[in-house]
């Protein structure tokens, strides 16, 4: 180890101030929209993918509730037949897309850079690149309520439902084209961060002294990289299906149907881990915080992520127990599936372990952070139970599933998503959660997550069939489903006072100072909100925590002299070409009838993309030399 | 440790998860007819049993690990006015882990070993049972089940005779998109995937009408695809057998010729009535439709009242469905509806 305490590097040779950009002036507000528009700082970009993630899982929020009303009682006609079907699949599909995954980023993109004692992601401009294209993606989907229907093919989308044979309106068109401008944004993000761990972590942090935040970051965007191909693979089949005749998926002239299964599932599975992974990593900074011990079994809790990752890959055929694959593949997949309860264990009895002899201090943060370690396993026992596929040919397509992903989805990945919200709101903005609000709005939650979704599972034993807009009044499903109707609407309360509470706290909370929970990661080690360049002074990184260990010890973060930073200048290119790429794949979505004035449109739409694409790779990176030392705020 | 303590929180860890219990099993939460935790054939009770085998293994680790947990919490928090101090730092365990993962290995192969015996059990019917088994066809469409007896030869839709006591193997595919052919009191699920022949079998124990719905989502109308399995002894299958293997009955009353003549103006297009000239295979067969139970694939009484108004709106009653009177240039006034009315009912 100690080699490694010995690397000091010496700042290189200042990068030279580029030329003005050579096909226009590049921006200079330092406030104001613009600044926001065109920055490349990876705190605000955060900040951004933060709102639009809260936004959509208001709106997803709000389909939800409005399934619920439907269902609330028998035979109802408040959303009958497809308008409830656009509703249950804009319901999935922006939860997933455009609420966890971006939330997701939001983290990724304000924390991990600070966590490895970075300036700035690798790729700053492709970083704005991806939250632009990610914007694109979630109107292109959502401009459907609008435009003729929202996509109703349910969000994993089965041909031949979404076959143009069956599905002849725009409706499955804008889901196809929203999710491949979304895969964009995702690949060039998680190629971004991948690069940015790898190659831009402070002098000292090797990969074992890693935060686990941020190795669970590098797992989720190299699953990003290996499970969007596949995905994106069937969605232009599909596309070709639907736009130019193909027969992909159209069995009557000799495609095949449950090929789509496949190519979804191989995404769609390890799509459940990305979603969860970065939730496990934010619980994972947090126990050992408000323990005040360290993580119990780090490696551990490293490897078997990795390990969910990689047998993320080879379950995706228990979603088709019961697609006909014959009785030694669903054994196979029952027996792999089964295996993934084993690394799911061990991060379970690990994080026991880290609270086991701490001192624990149960603050929001920490509530939530424990709400994720039961709700989690609760979601994890039910999916035992899917594992043995003998048993599942019963559940399958039923609510006990809808119970059982809620669980890990929304009681696992949202309670880590909020947890992490209620950890880093101070660093971010200064100020420290209102603990009062944050109890309350902890407690609805908790209480009406579980009455929303435990008696699922009971309304699926009873055998109500999942995507049904109605049910029998004899069947037996009446009570429960009155009963889950109501307590959505604690559930939605919970989120609102969430949301108060950050606009409360955000005008009225006590200042957080650098460090208001005496953590131990290197973001706690510059004040809040960080300055825009993050470290005055690049930390030199000797253990694990090493924050933590530091003040332990008493010795000081850095022994480097403060350097001029360099701040790479902002760009108007990459918003420029997430505008070109949503006209032109609005245009697309149209090709099927109207073929040359879509054609035209969309050609523009490439022209304006090549144009900026040409001025982004011409503008170089610009920017100023920045003497943190005259700046305020600076951490000294 | 205090003994005393440990002993506290898992009464309390007990106490939550028995309420989960008792709200499961809530009298009538789960004897609906369409819950699978009621088994009345031998493939749902193999199922049902590996369910509750994966139940019990999940519980017993849900309140050992439950206790850990709610026990942790109570114990080591941080008590109100006491200073934060820093307790003692440990990194892990190695002995500690290597038990804890090769205990969840073996607990795996505990629920794997009844889950493979299930599975082979349900795949297909028992080798010694074959001869008597009874094959059935069951084709999904956009949204109502057709049914086939290929060795018997009969067809009918939406509500599946068979007899009690006797393996039925059923084949199962689609006319258009995916459907799932779904009966929980006596099996698990099977996918109708177009292009691709899907087999499973069940066998009902007992005489009865059991509750099926389709499983896959197929469109706007996948919550109105139910259809009913209707078992009954050895000697009323004969019977009905026999009863539907003939034409279907010609018309007694005047009214009902007049039924029959306005059918064969557009009906006929899509329905087929056996030994008339209707011979459409869009829709279901109707040359026994009077002793069908229900209308439009299970979801309405089949009485005169719902079925005029099913003859008259279609569409309302049933969101999407192909019958589009439009289509076939009918326009029906209300006496026309009753005479289809009573000619459908004449179809015995």
């Amino acid at each position: 180890m100690a080699t490694h305490t010995d690397v000091v590097t010496k700042p290189g040779p200042l990068p030279e101030l580029a030329e003005p950009g050579m096909l226009g002036p590049r921006p200079i507000a330092k406030s104001g929209i613009w600044s926001w528009l065109t920055t490349i700082d990876h705190k605000r970009i955060g900040i951004m993918y933060g709102i639009a993630a809260l936004f959509f899982i208001v709106v997803g929020g709000i389909e939800a509730l409005l399934i619920r009303i439907q269902l609330s009682v028998p035979n109802n006609d408040f959303l009958v037949g497809d308008l409830y079907n656009q509703m249950f699949t804009m319901h999935g599909t922006t939860m997933i897309f455009l609420g966890v995954m971006p939330l997701t980023a939001a983290f990724f993109n304000y924390v991990v850079p600070l966590q490895i004692g970075a300036r700035d992601v690798a790729f700053p401009r492709l970083n704005t690149f991806s939250l632009w294209v990610f914007v694109a993606g979630a109107l292109i989907l959502n401009l459907s309520w609008f435009l003729g229907g929202a996509p109703n093919g349910a969000w994993v989308g089965y041909p031949p439902i979404t076959s143009p044979q069956y599905n002849v309106g725009y409706n499955s068109d804008f889901w196809i084209m929203g999710l491949l401008v979304l895969g964009v944004a995702s690949v060039a993000a998680s190629l971004n961060f991948f690069t940015t761990i790898i190659n831009m972590r402070a002098p000292g942090m090797t990969l074992m002294r890693m935060p686990v935040f941020v190795w669970m970051t590098l797992i989720t965007n190299i699953l990003i990289l290996l499970a969007f191909p596949p995905i994106t693979v069937a969605l232009v089949q599909l596309l070709m299906d639907r736009s130019f005749g193909a027969n992909f998926f159209n069995y009557a002239n000799g495609g095949m149907p449950i090929m789509w299964q496949h190519w979804f599932w191989v995404f769609g599975h390890p799509e459940v881990y990305i979603l969860i992974l970065p939730p496990m990593g934010i619980v994972s900074e947090i126990l050992p915080t408000f323990s005040r011990k360290p993580l119990f079994g780090y490696p551990l809790i490293v490897f078997s992520g990795a390990f969910i990752g990689f047998m993320g890959f080879a379950v995706w055929s228990h979603h088709m127990f019961t697609s006909g694959m014959g009785v030694v593949a669903v054994l196979a997949f029952s027996i792999t599936t089964s295996i993934i309860a084993v690394p799911t264990g061990v991060k379970i009895f690990n994080w026991l372990g880290t609270m086991w002899g701490g001192n624990l201090r149960m603050e929001t943060p920490m509530l939530y952070a424990v709400s994720f370690i039961a709700m989690f396993t609760i979601g994890g026992f039910s999916g035992i139970m899917h594992s043995a596929a003998a048993a599942d040919y019963q559940q399958h397509d039923t609510y006990f599933v809808v119970a059982h992903f809620h669980y890990v989805l929304v009681g696992g990945a949202i309670s880590g998503l909020l947890a992490g919200l209620s950890y880093w709101y101070p660093k971010i903005t200064g100020r420290i959660l209102n603990e009062k609000i944050g109890l309350a709005a902890f407690w609805t939650f908790f209480v009406g997550f579980n009455a929303t979704f435990f008696p699922m599972h009971i309304i699926g034993l009873s055998g109500m069939p999942r995507r049904i807009y109605t049910y029998d009044a004899a069947m037996g499903f009446n009570f429960w489903n009155a009963f889950v109707s109501v307590s959505a609407f604690v559930l939605a309360l919970s989120f609102l006072m969430f949301f108060y509470n950050m606009y409360y706290s955000y005008k009225h909370g006590a200042v957080a100072g650098n460090d208001p929970w005496d953590a131990r990661t290197l973001e706690w080690s510059i004040p809040s909100p960080p300055p825009v360049y993050n470290f005055a002074l690049t930390p030199e990184v000797t253990h694990l925590d090493d924050f933590w260990h530091k003040k332990q010890t008493g010795q000081p973060i850095s022994s480097a002299k403060s350097e001029l930073v360099h701040m790479p200048g902002s760009s108007y290119y990459p918003l420029v070409i997430s505008v070109g790429f949503f006209v032109m794949s609005m245009a697309l979505i149209y090709i099927r009838n109207h073929t040359l004035l879509s054609t035209v449109i969309a050609v523009g739409g490439f022209l304006t993309m090549l144009f900026a694409i040409y001025g982004w790779s011409l503008e170089g990176p610009g920017g100023e030399m920045l003497d943190p030392n005259k700046e305020s705020g600076a951490y000294n | 440790m205090n003994a005393m303590r440990i002993i506290q929180a898992v009464l309390v860890g007990g106490f939550l998860f028995g309420l989960y219990v008792v709200a499961m099993l809530w009298p009538g939460a789960l004897d609906g007819p369409m819950s699978f935790m009621v088994a009345d054939g031998p493939v749902a009770a193999a199922q049902k049993n590996v369910f509750w085998y994966t139940v019990w293994v999940s519980l017993f680790l849900m309140v050992t690990v439950g206790s850990v947990f709610i026990y942790a919490i109570y114990r080591f928090r941080a008590k109100p006015g006491a200073d934060f101090a820093v307790p003692e730092q440990s990194h892990g365990s190695a002995k500690v882990e290597i038990a804890l993962i090769v205990a969840s290995c073996l607990l795996l192969v505990v629920i794997a070993i009844p889950n493979a015996r299930a599975l082979f059990y349900v795949d297909s019917v028992p080798q010694e049972r074959r001869e008597e088994a009874i094959k059935v066809v069951a084709i999904g469409h956009q949204w109502w089940w057709e049914f086939q007896y290929p060795d018997l030869g009969v067809t009918t839709a939406n509500e599946l005779y068979i007899p009690v006591g006797k393996p039925i193997e059923v084949e199962i595919r689609s006319a258009d998109v995916l459907h799932s052919f779904w009966v929980p009191r006596l099996a698990g699920k099977m996918d109708a995937v177009p292009g691709q022949i899907n087999r499973m079998w069940f066998q009902a124990d007992k005489a009865g009408t059991y509750q099926g719905h389709c499983t896959e989502y197929c469109g706007d109308s996948h919550a109105n695809m139910r259809f009913l399995v209707e078992a009954r002894d050895d000697a009323e299958f004969e019977q009905w057998l026999r009863n539907e293997k003939k034409d279907a009955a010609a018309p007694a009353s005047v009214q009902e010729v007049n039924g029959q003549r306005i059918f064969m103006q557009g009906c006929n297009a899509c329905h087929m009535v056996k030994g008339t000239g209707a011979m459409g295979m869009v829709g279901p067969d109707l040359s026994h439709f009077a002793g069908r139970k229900t209308l439009g694939a299970g979801i309405f009484e089949n009485n005169d009242e719902n079925l005029a108004k099913w003859i008259k709106y279609p569409q309302q009653m049933k969101p999407g469905n192909l019958m589009n009177l439009q289509q076939v240039n009918m326009v029906l006034s209300d006496r026309d509806v009753d005479a289809l009315v009573a000619y459908l009912n004449s179809l015995k």
